[in-house]
């Protein structure tokens, strides 16, 4: 049984359809990763650099 | 996010227990070099996949549209929504989840035996995906988490003691009114758009060899 949180719920899905397992549980993971995908690149400059600290605080 | 919805002392735990580090973060890497929607086609692609049973929690409620999709994204998916738990809605009723969860899990294990993947973890999908969490698990980095694109990834300098900004964090929660603020990027994760029920053109890019 894989369980996940958040963003993780879609690893427990993955592991899920991949290795043999009785079940997966996700736990408020979005519903789709389009929107989610699309916030994340445009933070990416800042993410991936010296502005990390105040790019995340939206994900906080 | 929802952490004014943990009760205590367990929402002080899980504050002080908070650390961000950029370099778990960059585990988002492949949400940063995908296309959102060629992504959405391979996740689609995992939910055709799975063949076990599916329980899927909510910390808030759904739209019909929502929950229509992931009907279809995963079939036999039983759907929980506790409105106004928020993101932490394990921790928010954790002895509720607790329950649950043993539920879930008691009448999976009546199920027939473990099944087969239907996904060979050698696919592309399921190799890059398990080795990201798996950097996260291990809150260091598998390797190179630039793929090799330096150029990209600047190195950044140490953040503050973990101790000393959980406290900080910790201090600033408590002196912010207890009020639900939405977690906005999932609360728009959460809208289904038309591209997702449209047909997507399925152009999965191998991952980077490892």
């Amino acid at each position: 049984m894989v369980v996940g949180h958040s963003m993780s719920g879609g690893a427990a899905m993955v592991y899920a359809a991949s290795y043999p397992a009785r079940g997966a549980v996700t736990v408020d993971s979005p519903t789709t990763l389009v929107p989610f995908a699309e916030l994340v690149q445009r933070l990416k400059p800042a993410l991936c650099g010296r502005g990390f600290a105040q790019a995340f605080e939206p994900f906080e | 996010m929802g952490f004014d919805r943990i009760p205590e002392p367990l929402r002080s735990e899980v504050l002080a227990a908070q650390e961000v580090r950029q370099d778990v973060v960059l585990y988002w890497d492949e949400l940063m070099r995908s296309d959102p929607e060629q992504l959405q086609a391979r996740v689609e692609q995992v939910g055709a996949a799975i063949d076990v049973p599916v329980l899927a929690v909510f910390g808030q409620q759904l739209s019909s549209n929502e929950r229509d999709y992931l009907r279809r994204l995963v079939r036999g998916a039983q759907l929980e929504e506790w409105p106004g738990r928020g993101h932490f809605v394990h921790l928010a009723e954790a002895d509720r989840f607790a329950a649950r969860l043993r539920a879930f899990v008691t009448s999976a294990r009546g199920a027939d035996a473990v099944r087969r993947p239907r996904l060979s973890p050698s696919h592309g999908v399921v190799r890059g995906l398990v080795d990201q969490d798996q950097r996260a698990v291990d809150g260091a980095p598998a390797g190179d988490p630039t793929g090799g694109d330096r150029d990209r990834f600047r190195p950044l300098p140490l953040p503050p003691p973990a101790k000393a900004l959980a406290a900080t964090r910790a201090a600033a929660h408590e002196a912010r009114p207890v009020k639900f603020e939405p977690y906005e990027h999932l609360a728009a994760s959460r809208r289904i758009s038309a591209v997702v029920s449209a047909p997507v053109a399925r152009k999965t890019r191998p991952l980077r060899a490892r």
